[in-house]
C-alpha cells in the first residue's frame, strides 16, 4: 500500500508540475523570463584565463601547491564569463525564436540562422561548464584551455556576424 | 453494467480515438507529420489499435487473448511515448543534424537511466501486493510510464536551459503524453484503494483523463505560434552594440 501511495504522490507533484508550466507559459512574467539582458563579457580576459600558453607558464614558473590553487582561481572566473556567455546565448535564442517568425523572408532565415548558431553556442557552454567543473576538482591534469579556446573564437565570430546578416 | 453506465462507457471509449482522426488531418494539413513523424504514427497508431481491440470486444473473442493484444499494444503506445519524448527533446535541433543525432545519444543514455531507476523502484514493491495476478505483466509497463514523467521533466527543463519557447504543438503533445503517462500509477493506487465493484469508476476516470489529453492535442495541434515581436528591434540593436564590443577584441 505504501509504495503505491508514494508512486500516486510522485504523479500528483508530476501533475503539478505540468499546471506550473501552463501557467509559466501563459503568465506575463513567464513570457518575460524568456527576454533578458545581454550582459557584457570582457572577452579578452576571457582569452587570458584559457589561454594555453599562459598556463604552460604559470605551470613552470609556481610551486605545485601554487599552481593549483591559482589555477583553481582562474577556473572560477573562466565559469563565470562562460555563465555570462550561456545567458547571453539564451537571449540571441529568444532573439532568433522571433526573427524567424517575421514577415520578412529575409529576416526569418537570419533569425533561422540565429536561433541555430546560439542553441548551439549554448550547448557549447553547457559543456564547457562541465569540463571547468572537472578541471576543478584535477587542476594540474585537466587544462581548461584546448578546445574551450576553440569555442570561444566560433563564439565570437558567431556574434560578429549576428547584426550584420539581420541588418542587412 | 447498467445501460446508462454502458453508454458513459462506450463514448469515454469511441470519442477520443473519433477525435483523434482531426488531429491527424490537421497535422497533414500543416505538414506538422514531417517535423513530428512519431506522434503523427502515434495518432495512426491508436486510431487503428482501437479498431482492432473493439471488434475484439465485440466479436467476443476468449479473454487471454484479448488481453493478450492489450498487452502487446499498451507496450506498443509505450514505445511510441518514448519516441514521441524523444521528438520533443530534440525538437530545438531540427536543423541542425549532428547536434540532434548528439542529442539522440544523450537521449538514450537519459531514458536507461530513468528506466533502470523506475525498474529498480517500482517492480520489487509491485511485485509483493498480494493476488496482483495476471496483472503483474503489466508492472513493467507501470515502471516505464513512471520513466517517462522523469524524461518529461528534462524536456521542460531542457528547452527552460535553453531559453527556446516550446512550439504549441511540442508544449500540447507533452501535456497529454505527461497526462496519460502520469494517470497510470495514479490510477492503479486508486484501483487498489476501492473495492472491486467500484473499480470500474477507476477505468472511466483513465478513459476520461485519456479523452482530456486528446482535446489538448486538438487545440494545441490547432493553435497558431504567437511570437512577441517587440522584443526584436531592441535585442537586436543590444545584440549588435555587444558584437561590435567583440569584434574591437578580435580584430585589435
Amino acid at each position: 500500500m505504501i509504495p503505491l501511495i508514494l508512486l500516486a504522490a510522485a504523479a500528483i507533484v508530476f501533475l503539478l508540475f505540468l499546471s506550473s508550466q501552463v501557467w509559466r507559459r501563459y503568465s506575463p512574467k513567464g513570457e518575460a523570463s524568456h527576454a533578458g539582458q545581454l550582459i557584457p563579457v570582457d572577452l579578452e580576459a576571457f582569452e587570458n584565463l584559457t589561454d594555453p600558453e599562459e598556463e604552460q607558464f604559470l605551470r613552470v614558473n609556481l610551486s605545485p601547491a601554487e599552481f593549483r590553487g591559482l589555477q583553481r582561481a582562474r577556473i572560477r572566473a573562466a565559469r563565470m564569463y562562460v555563465a555570462a556567455l550561456s545567458g547571453n546565448a539564451g537571449v540571441l535564442v529568444a532573439v532568433g525564436q522571433s526573427a524567424r517568425s517575421h514577415a520578412d523572408p529575409e529576416i526569418a532565415a537570419s533569425g533561422q540562422e540565429i536561433l541555430q548558431r546560439a542553441i548551439r553556442l549554448k550547448v557549447w557552454c553547457l559543456l564547457s561548464v562541465l569540463r571547468l567543473n572537472s578541471a576543478m576538482v584535477f587542476p594540474t591534469v585537466l587544462s581548461p584551455s584546448g578546445r574551450i579556446a576553440d569555442q570561444y573564437l566560433v563564439v565570437t565570430s558567431m556574434a560578429a556576424n549576428l547584426p550584420r546578416k539581420v541588418a542587412a | 453494467m447498467s445501460f446508462p453506465l454502458r453508454l458513459v462507457w462506450l463514448c469515454l471509449l469511441i470519442a477520443p480515438r473519433v477525435l483523434l482522426i482531426p488531429i491527424a488531418v490537421v497535422m497533414f494539413r500543416k505538414g506538422l507529420q514531417k517535423d513530428f513523424p512519431v506522434f503523427f504514427t502515434y495518432v495512426l497508431f491508436e486510431i487503428l489499435e482501437f479498431g482492432v481491440l473493439f471488434t475484439m470486444l465485440e466479436m467476443k473473442v476468449p479473454g487471454p487473448m484479448q488481453m493478450s493484444v492489450d498487452r502487446l499494444a499498451r507496450g506498443a503506445d509505450v514505445t511510441f511515448h518514448f519516441g514521441i519524448i524523444q521528438e520533443m527533446f530534440e525538437s530545438p535541433f531540427a536543423n541542425i543534424m549532428p547536434m540532434r543525432r548528439a542529442m539522440g545519444r544523450i537521449f538514450s543514455v537519459l531514458t536507461l537511466i530513468f528506466i533502470v531507476l523506475a525498474m529498480t523502484f517500482i517492480a520489487p514493491q509491485y511485485y509483493r501486493i498480494p493476488g496482483y495476478g495476471l496483472l503483474k505483466g503489466y508492472v513493467g509497463i507501470e515502471a516505464l510510464n513512471t520513466a517517462q514523467c522523469g524524461l518529461l521533466v528534462c524536456v521542460f527543463a531542457w528547452h527552460r536551459f535553453l531559453g527556446f519557447r516550446m512550439s504549441p504543438c511540442v508544449f500540447g503533445i507533452a501535456l497529454g503524453i505527461g497526462l496519460v503517462a502520469s494517470s497510470e500509477p495514479l490510477m492503479v493506487a486508486l484501483k487498489d484503494s476501492v473495492s472491486a465493484q467500484n473499480s470500474k469508476f477507476v477505468d472511466f476516470t483513465q478513459m476520461a483523463i485519456f479523452q482530456g489529453a486528446v482535446l489538448l492535442w486538438i487545440y494545441y495541434v490547432r493553435a497558431r505560434e504567437t511570437v512577441n515581436t517587440n522584443i526584436d528591434a531592441a535585442y537586436l540593436l543590444e545584440a549588435r552594440d555587444w558584437a561590435s564590443g567583440v569584434e574591437r577584441i578580435t580584430r585589435p
